[in-house]
């Protein structure tokens, strides 16, 4: 034993050091938390501003500091990993989100900004995957508008790659109230692209009845008309897009397509027996003049054309052998001399089929 | 009640052995307490001092410069004037109170160690805050065994229970804050005090994170290795971390020892060398102030710009030097990880752009830069992996970390033959026993000295039959095995008496002390003194029936250099 010792007193002291520090260090530990969040929500204040002024080394570097201060503030980790991507750094910006969504994985914010990065990086099905995450992630406050948003920005991606899913996710869409008239249009858009213009001519119908000034509107109801084969839907329509549009050529020129389809196409109902003639021997005409049109057509392709134009038919029989004329002339056509884009007889003879 | 407390203090004190465990708790519990307040302490400060809401553009540069002027002028002057012994980084003071002061560090030392760091490392000064940690728990345990009566011996026991529960705190790394203190600190990874230390540090790291929660230091993301080619480039670091912890002890040395020649009247302005050196590098590098783990944090994120990290690298080698050998108070500890992670995310960096293909990104590299630097210049290897393991909790590393850090520390044994802390101390002029030393010491085994050969008496025999021996006593076994010892002399007797039909079981000494042929033969030579035997039976660890050999008190003498003649 050394000489002396107080054990008692050691034994007080230690006790009473211990009853000191622990309030000592609450009271420090709080300190370092509120006055850390401070200096990072200020940093990260800055960090902003100077993302927003295209600043995007020094806003990263300031999202990083922020972060640095406060680890467990995940919207900074999220915008520094966003700040990441756009400036091209997307190793360390997946590294970010990783450890992100690790602590997080319904964090519906994080699962958006890794679809995008997946995107930057050309991975669509790994971006597909975390845009559906995210759709079905946790949002803060409006939930139901950022997932609409978050599904709008899929179907985008999508329709880009030309993907078949993409009316599954247009589904959802297309009688939501709360989206804007601006996502609508382009949700029938969509809806077309996708192969579904009944869709998008109810859809565009009703935009047309909510506000019968839109240009926009109309012309998407008249793309849904043509593709359904309304044609004279389609032509009221494009008419009227291109009335408010101050007689804009393009609508005026698929208006007229749309005139010329109405005029020549022989599958119309409520036709008579003679109009329907009429109709199958005007097309057979406009058909044997694309295929002379290509070059030396062969004369048993022409020769029975020709003979079926000259002789008379049975009424009753005139109009389907015209058409079945056509079809046959129609078949070389189309691969001898293919249209660059499709024109009146493309598509009448893909009505015809 | 007073009295009945007074009476327990004194029964515990008797039984000061058992009582090291409860002590452990306490001293963990108290060394965390103060320890998380010095980290909060130094924090808080600094962000006053340097607030991080204002950019490197906006923050003024004179107050890069002057802040660490005035705090290593304060700290000097209070080292000079009250604290001579908190000089420093304080793992070389706690060796010395270990080993040559009897476990002795006064209550002063520690609060000058608190005081006197929370100045500099608040200041800017680019040292750590990890050793003169270690210095304050190590004091803390050293002035609560003394002021309970403990013995010297006792005291100096629990000198490295505090400085473990110290440094779990100060690095959030329990694990590896045992093995330092096994494998740095008292230089036994074999050491009995493993228990002690182990609930101190426990017991610390548990305070640590009741008060600063679950948060590692450095936020690593998930690495892996890329390729097998990527084994030879941590070679390759290693050999470079190797190659920048010898720079950075001998440049600190060759500062040091220049310091040391000024005239002792100059030693309270002498820190302030090492502030304006930082203070002038700040200026221009904002970087440099300070520990910088938020820039090894971002490093090991792979935030790695080569010129950045080269510069960054060199500046923080000279400062650190310079601030250690001009005599500020803080350690190297923090640094030496800060080397490391520049040194690998350059190396990162030039490997991931030459083989992209084959390497994980520059970060990874970084991280196991700060190992390699870490065993260069500490040389602990082992504390080294486990440290970097639990600081970045990244299992991943471990192998590229193992190798690595062998070739640094291979490397700097070879270039700078002491340890930083050995030729620390040898330029104070106290030559603390080497690692080599005290390993060589305890080297050795009950193996290396018994006698495989000896042909034992078997219980049936009669004192008649025994053969003769040089050996003053027999081993007698019977069907189970090692039966006992007897003594020639009896059997002698026994024959002198006409007793040379009493059987040699009847002349033995049952159950004798027996050693194992792994321990050491200090703990031979203790059992003989115990015992009162100058021979004992070696027996097998799996059945101590098995004799298989014997030694003797001459044999082990003799394996320390005393021949048979001298004795």
């Amino acid at each position: 034993m050394s000489n002396g010792a107080s054990p008692l007193r050691a034994v007080v002291i230690a006790c009473v050091a211990i009853a000191g520090l622990i309030p000592a260090d609450m009271f420090l530990a709080r300190l370092e938390r509120s006055e850390g969040k401070a200096e990072a929500e200020a940093v990260f204040r800055q960090a902003a501003q100077l993302s927003e002024a295209g600043r995007r080394q020094e806003a990263i570097d300031h999202y990083r500091h922020a972060f640095a201060l406060d680890r467990s503030n995940r919207d900074c980790q999220l915008a520094l990993a966003e700040a990441l991507r756009k400036s091209g750094d997307l190793d360390e910006a997946e590294a970010q989100l990783t450890a992100l969504l690790e602590l997080d994985s319904a964090n519906g914010s994080a699962n958006l900004e890794m679809a995008r990065l997946q995107m930057a990086r050309g991975r669509s099905s790994d971006a597909e995957f975390y845009y559906h995450l995210a759709i079905y992630g946790r949002w803060p406050g409006d939930a139901s508008g950022r997932r609409r948003q978050v599904r709008l920005e899929l179907a985008d991606l999508l329709a880009k790659a030309r993907r078949p899913d993409l009316l599954a996710e247009l589904l959802p869409l297309e009688n939501d109230t709360g989206l804007t008239r601006f996502a609508r249009i382009q949700i029938g858009h969509y809806l077309l692209q996708a192969g579904s213009p009944s869709r998008a001519a109810t859809l565009f119908r009703a935009l047309c009845a909510e506000d019968p000034a839109d240009p926009d509107a109309h012309a998407g109801l008249a793309e849904a008309e043509f593709q359904r084969g309304n044609y004279a839907a389609a032509q009221v329509a494009y008419l009227a897009a291109g009335r408010l549009r101050g007689r804009d050529p393009t609508y005026v020129e698929k208006a007229r397509i749309a005139g010329e389809m109405v005029a020549l196409d022989p599958t119309l109902r409520r036709l008579s027996a003679a109009d329907r003639t009429a109709r199958s021997k005007r097309l057979l005409e406009r058909t044997l003049e694309r295929v002379r049109s290509c070059g030396t057509p062969p004369d048993n392709l022409l020769t029975p054309a020709e003979e079926t134009l000259r002789k008379r038919a049975p009424a009753a029989e005139a109009a389907d052998r015209y058409l079945n004329a056509a079809e046959a002339l129609w078949g070389y056509a189309k691969s001898a001399c293919p249209a660059r884009e499709p024109d009146l007889l493309t598509l009448l003879f893909a009505r015809l089929q | 009640m007073l009295s009945t407390i007074q009476t327990w203090l004194r029964d515990l004190r008797d039984r000061e052995a058992r009582i090291t465990i409860i002590l452990s708790v306490v001293i963990g519990a108290l060394v965390g307490l103060v320890t998380v307040a010095f980290l909060l302490l130094t924090g808080r400060l600094a962000s006053h001092l340097y607030p991080p809401t204002l950019d490197q553009d906006g923050l003024a540069p004179w107050r890069r410069l002057s802040l660490p002027v005035a705090g290593s002028l304060a700290g000097g002057f209070l080292l000079y004037r009250y604290f001579p012994s908190a000089r420093g980084s304080g793992i070389p003071q706690t060796k010395f109170a270990l080993f040559i002061d009897e476990g002795f560090i006064s209550l002063k030392t520690v609060a000058g160690k608190f005081l006197c760091c929370t100045l500099s490392l608040s200041s800017g000064l680019a040292l750590g805050r990890e050793g003169p940690s270690v210095q304050i728990g190590a004091g803390i345990a050293s002035a609560l065994a003394r002021h309970l009566g403990l013995s010297r011996k006792a005291v100096k026991a629990l000198v490295p229970v505090g400085a473990a529960a110290a440094l779990a705190a100060a690095f959030n790394t329990p694990i590896a804050a045992v093995l330092f203190t096994l494998e740095e600190i008292i230089g036994d990874l074999n050491a009995p005090l493993l228990g002690s230390v182990v609930v101190s540090a426990a017991t610390s790291w548990i305070v640590l994170h009741l008060f600063l929660g679950d948060d590692p230091i450095f936020h690593v993301p998930a690495y892996r290795l890329v390729h097998p080619v990527e084994f030879g480039i941590y070679a390759v670091l290693g050999v470079i971390g190797g190659l920048v912890s010898v720079v950075f002890v001998k440049m600190l040395l060759g500062i040091r020892l220049a310091f040391r020649r000024l005239p002792p009247s100059t030693l309270w302005l002498q820190p302030v060398a090492g502030g304006l050196l930082v203070g002038l590098l700040g200026w221009h590098v904002p970087e440099v102030l300070g520990v910088g783990y938020e820039y090894v944090d971002r490093v090991v994120n792979g935030d790695v710009v080569l010129p950045a990290v080269l510069l960054l690298l060199m500046l923080k080698l000279i400062a650190t030097a310079g601030c250690y050998s001009s005599g500020n108070a803080g350690g190297v500890f923090g640094p030496s990880l800060f080397f490391g992670a520049m040194a690998g995310g350059a190396v990162g960096s030039v490997a991931h752009s030459l083989f992209p293909a084959y390497t994980a990104t520059a970060g990874a590299y970084a991280l196991v830069g700060m190992g390699a630097t870490f065993a260069g210049i500490i040389r602990v290897p082992f504390t080294s992996v486990i440290m970097i393991f639990e600081l970045t909790r990244d299992y991943s590393v471990i192998v590229p970390l193992m190798i690595a850090n062998l070739v640094s520390y291979f490397l700097a044994s070879q270039l700078q033959h002491l340890q930083i802390y050995e030729a620390l101390a040898l330029q104070d002029g106290i030559h603390l026993a080497t690692k080599e030393a005290r390993e060589a010491a305890l080297e050795g085994s009950v193996r290396d000295a018994m006698r495989s050969g000896v042909a034992p008496l078997a219980a049936a025999t009669t004192a008649g039959d025994a053969p003769s021996s040089d050996l003053a006593l027999m081993p007698v076994v019977d069907d189970a095995g090692l039966a006992g010892l007897v003594a020639r002399e009896r059997i002698e007797q026994a024959r002198a008496d006409g007793c040379a039909d009493q059987l040699v079981s009847t002349l033995m000494h049952g159950d004798p002390p027996r050693v194992f042929p792994d321990e050491t033969p200090v703990a031979a030579l203790q059992k003989m003194g115990s015992s009162g035997y100058n021979v004992l039976p070696v027996v097998s660890r799996a059945n101590v029936k098995q004799l298989i050999g014997v030694v003797t008190l001459h044999d082990i003498l003799e394996r320390y250099g005393l021949p048979k003649e001298s004795l």
